[in-house]
């Protein structure tokens, strides 16, 4: 090693400039060390193979510049709800997320699920062989699950409407208004829905889905799979991002409302249908709809939790 | 910052203690490599806060598989093999879900002029252009100088670092180095300086 630090140095001389670095700034140092310091305490003192911990953004609404979401994983474990059910059943941690907030969270094989607002989502407290890796899901969801060998039980993910059976693979899964929509992005995931009962028609119920495909389930189990080349948009959410393609002010009202809990009300229910497209990044709910104004030409105004439009 | 034998030799010692769980000696790395890498994910992120959020994943995930990595004589190297591998399978994410959204980043290192002295403090306006003419560089020579002048590695820990061979190191930093010197700036800047020195004395 010593030889080579000497041609180090003769070339450094051949520059007629020379390079300066900028000082460490020892704040960010110290803070990154915290947080550093945080995760593996965290880590070491959770009780043995249970949930991997609750991960949650250290600054909200902060790194979502189109961050894959594993960059983020390290960083505070909150505290978990444990749900203790009767003797017999297992016990499951229920995590929640509020209007306006998104976890991370770290499951215990590693995969990755990104929470969005307004939805829980319950995980057995202990991943046991026979179990199987099963998530329930109420509200919006977006998966990076990790690959495992054959022999280790599949991943599911189960909503009121469809079951998503997963081999490693990228996805999201909107389980909102009495419907599910899984947009797959990457791998395979065969669906089957959920009160149908005899084994024939189980089979014909389930459906492997390809990627690039979303996957819509309604209340009563009608099913509509199309191809959507932006397919990577569906989970825009996850990195903080809005990604509105020719989408009526109406859907956007919907997103809303499941998102950050705010009503919308228009002044004339054609409103509704103006198309948008444009993307958006980090926004809250004010930047939101300052771009919804200026698209629309419409004058927004939050009362009580309402958004109230006018064409003046 | 130099790569002496005592530098690396503390490194490794601090290292053997975090092996055995010593999150001290672990603080102690942390505290020395800190600046280097987080330079280093901030030049191939370009973000600042992607770098910490990057650097922290680092040492913490280098925590959680120490066990794994076992004895390492080369720490600083593997720190930084570590952290470039885990930001490129980042951005190599990204770019996969992101193919119809926006630009894509790249790693690709950008020099700024504050980083850049030259000798005749009164030619500060060619500080911008000699970031300029590094910025130019194709990618590959560009890192090859930043650990090189920047992170003062030797050719070998390069190599290790970028994972490629010994003698692709030496030929990118000649490469660059080729081009730096041809460059009409450079011998401008130096009969400027030239011409500076004369008038004072």
């Amino acid at each position: 090693m010593d030889d080579f630090s000497k041609d180090n140095q003769e070339e450094k001389n051949e520059l007629p400039f020379g390079f300066r670095r900028q000082p460490v700034d020892g704040r960010l140092q110290e803070e990154n060390w915290k947080a550093v310091e945080e995760a593996i305490r965290q880590g070491e003192v959770s009780p043995a193979p249970v949930i991997g911990g609750e991960v949650v953004e250290r600054r909200s609404f902060r790194w979502g510049r189109a961050l894959a979401a594993a960059a983020c994983l390290v960083t505070v474990a909150v505290g978990i709800w444990w749900i203790g059910t009767r003797t017999g059943h297992p016990e499951y941690s229920e995590i929640k997320t509020g209007y306006g907030e998104i976890k991370n969270i770290l499951l215990p094989d590693s995969s990755v699920v990104i929470l969005n607002a307004n939805s829980s989502m319950r995980i057995p407290q202990q991943w046991t062989e026979s179990g199987g890796r099963q998530v329930w899901l109420e509200g919006e969801a977006y998966f990076q699950v990790q690959k495992q060998p054959s022999t280790v039980r599949k991943f599911v993910v189960h909503t009121r409407q469809v079951d998503v059976e997963v081999l490693g693979t990228k996805f999201n899964v909107n389980a909102r208004r009495q419907r599910a929509v899984v947009s797959l992005e990457e791998g395979k995931v065969r669906l089957s829905m959920n009160g149908v009962v005899t084994s024939v028609m189980e089979k014909k119920a389930a459906l492997v889905m390809r990627p690039g495909q979303v996957a819509e389930v309604d209340e009563d189990l009608q099913t509509k799979v199309n191809e959507d080349r932006t397919i990577g948009a569906r989970s825009g959410w996850a990195r903080h991002e809005f990604h509105f393609d020719n989408t009526s002010l109406g859907e956007i009202a919907s997103m809303i409302q499941d998102t950050y809990g705010y009503d919308m009300v228009v002044e004339d229910s054609s409103m509704l249908s103006f198309p948008i497209s444009g993307d958006l990044r980090k926004p809250e709910l004010q930047d939101l709809l300052k771009v919804l104004q200026v698209s629309t030409n419409y004058t927004m105004r939050i009362r009580d939790k309402t958004i109230y439009v006018t064409m003046h | 910052m130099a790569i002496n034998p005592l530098h690396t030799d503390q490194l490794y010692d601090w290292w053997l203690r975090a092996l055995e769980g010593d999150t001290h000696a672990f603080q102690l790395i942390h505290g020395e490599l800190f600046g280097g890498l987080y330079d280093y994910a901030l030049k191939l992120l370009q973000d600042s806060e992607l770098a910490d959020d990057a650097v922290q994943e680092l040492f913490v995930k280098i925590w959680v598989k120490r066990g794994v990595i076992g004895t390492l004589r080369k720490v600083k190297p593997y720190f930084f093999t570590a952290l470039r591998r885990q930001i490129l399978n980042q951005l190599r994410n990204l770019q996969l879900r992101e193919l119809r959204i926006g630009a894509l980043p790249r790693p690709d290192i950008d020099f700024s002029p504050e980083e850049i002295v030259v000798r005749n403090e009164e030619y500060l306006s060619l500080q911008t252009k000699i970031a300029a003419l590094l910025n130019e560089l194709p990618k590959r020579q560009k890192e090859v100088i930043y650990l090189h002048y920047f992170e003062e590695m030797d050719y070998a820990q390069i190599a290790e670092v970028m994972g490629i061979h010994y003698q692709s190191v030496l030929n990118l930093t000649q490469k660059a180095l080729q081009k730096l010197r041809q460059a009409d700036l450079l011998s401008v800047l130096l009969s400027l300086s030239a011409v500076y020195l004369a008038s004072r004395t």
